[in-house]
């Protein structure tokens, strides 16, 4: 394979040698990829800002046996604003850690690396709550992944009746007051709640700035969200917890 | 298969375990060290356990040193009201090697990187914030690096300081020197600017 150009986002990096790093980039039309940013540790490098974590860019990549090899990089956008505050920038690692984790090597998918270069972009110029905009986001990205949550009807009888008390994790949605046998684990859910995982699953991002949501409805999303994730990606993010002690120290 | 003697082996393995040097390297090395006359090598020996078991951490700035206090912080000539705040003892030197700044340092060992789960409380935050209180500073340089964990430490510790009425500053961003215009990222330029003087 030749020279190729493609846009890319940093997800995370690990240095290489005296002045080199390796990337791990989701790109637009080539999945996820690791490439060699050759000297870009260096003050002088053209890479230098561009293998930064986070930085959205246009990269030219030749594919070497195990890497791609980064030779010309500029960049797009670098979401400056999000290593300004330690909260932020909390949440953009917790987003690039879990676009890294549902990402395939060499598989694009293109719907992933636009929700999170649209969500990095919101992240940064904070219009959005930052709570909302974490939901939102993962929501969305457990969509993509294959797992959306059933909120239209019931997951063990089909019901479609709207009277849901319970949201069951591993069964992926809700259950209808006749079915709640079905899952001993299931959650109690609110309909309020459940309106609110469809809202957040169906508004784009860029949309979600009026969103209020209220404090109870939003620790009971924040709870069953979490739970969901974990069970479904079988993964216990170490940013998530990072950010939940920033949480609780900036409180 | 062991192709070496059990002592080389074992030289070769701890060699191994320094950064950058891979087996080829520490082959090499411990082969050159073999060839060392005998002082040479206990000399070489002695320097490593007595650096190791005779550094400690300044017990005001947290460089290292080999006193209780260092002899930047017990240097008399220097302004002790700025602190120059750094990640690590190496950069020290670097700032030292300008002859420039006549205060006194900081040293974090490390950043905040949620990426390595380092937090606020992981590195030497609170020794600062303890000096601040103690000592009567006017200025508080900030000088970690221009990365993002860097950037990060620089505004958690910006933010608590202020509200102590303490100055405080940020080195500066931008061109470097002999750099090129043409290649230089959008947030450099935007930084230079910012911080561009009057001359």
């Amino acid at each position: 394979m030749g020279i190729s150009k493609t846009e890319g986002i940093v997800l995370k990096h690990t240095n290489l040698g005296e002045a080199d790093k390796i990337l791990t980039l989701l790109t637009r039309n080539k999945g996820k990829i690791k490439a060699i940013a050759k000297g870009c540790r260096k003050p002088k490098s053209s890479l230098l800002a561009s293998s930064e974590i986070f930085t959205f860019s246009e990269f030219v990549l030749f594919k070497g046996t195990n890497f791609f090899h980064i030779t010309q990089a500029e960049t797009r956008e670098s979401f400056y604003n999000i290593r300004k505050d330690l909260l932020r920038l909390s949440y953009g690692v917790f987003f690039t850690e879990m676009a890294d984790f549902v990402s395939d090597e060499d598989i694009p998918s293109e719907r992933l690396f636009l929700l999170l270069a649209n969500t990095l972009y919101y992240l940064s110029i904070g219009e959005i709550p930052l709570g909302i905009l974490s939901l939102a986001y993962q929501l969305k990205v457990m969509d993509i992944s294959g797992f959306r949550p059933n909120t239209a009807k019931c997951v063990s009888c089909g019901d479609t009746s709207d009277q849901y008390e319970k949201f069951s994790i591993s069964l992926g949605g809700v259950l209808c007051k006749k079915c709640h046998g079905y899952d001993a684990k299931a959650m109690k859910v609110s309909s309020g709640t459940i309106e609110f995982i469809k809202i957040l699953l169906n508004t784009q991002i860029s949309r979600l700035n009026n969103l209020k949501i209220d404090n109870t409805i939003f620790n009971e999303l924040d709870r069953i969200i979490r739970e969901f994730v974990r069970d479904h990606l079988e993964k216990e993010f170490r940013t998530l917890e990072f950010l939940d002690e920033i949480k609780e120290t900036q409180s | 298969m062991n192709y070496y003697a059990a002592p080389i082996a074992r030289l070769i393995e701890e060699l191994s375990k320094l950064p950058g040097v891979g087996s080829k390297t520490a082959q090499r090395l411990a082969f050159h060290i073999l060839d060392m006359s005998g002082g040479d090598v206990e000399q070489l020996a002695k320097a490593i356990v007595t650096a190791k078991r005779s550094i400690k951490y300044c017990t005001k700035c947290c460089n290292i040193t080999d006193n209780e206090i260092c002899n930047i912080c017990s240097n008399e000539k220097r302004d002790p009201a700025s602190i120059c705040v750094v990640e690590d003892a190496r950069d020290v030197i670097a700032m030292e090697k300008t002859r420039e700044f006549k205060g006194l340092y900081h040293v974090l060992h490390g950043a905040i990187s949620p990426m390595e789960g380092i937090g606020p409380e992981n590195i030497r935050i609170k020794e600062l914030l303890k000096r601040l209180g103690e000592e009567d500073i006017k200025e508080v340089i900030l000088a970690t690096n221009p990365n993002i964990e860097g950037e990060a430490t620089a505004m958690y510790i910006s933010r608590l300081i202020k509200p102590l009425g303490i100055r405080v500053t940020r080195i500066a961003h931008g061109i470097p020197v002999g750099g090129d215009l043409e290649y230089a990222d959008e947030v450099t330029l935007m930084k230079a600017l910012e911080g561009r003087r009057e001359i």
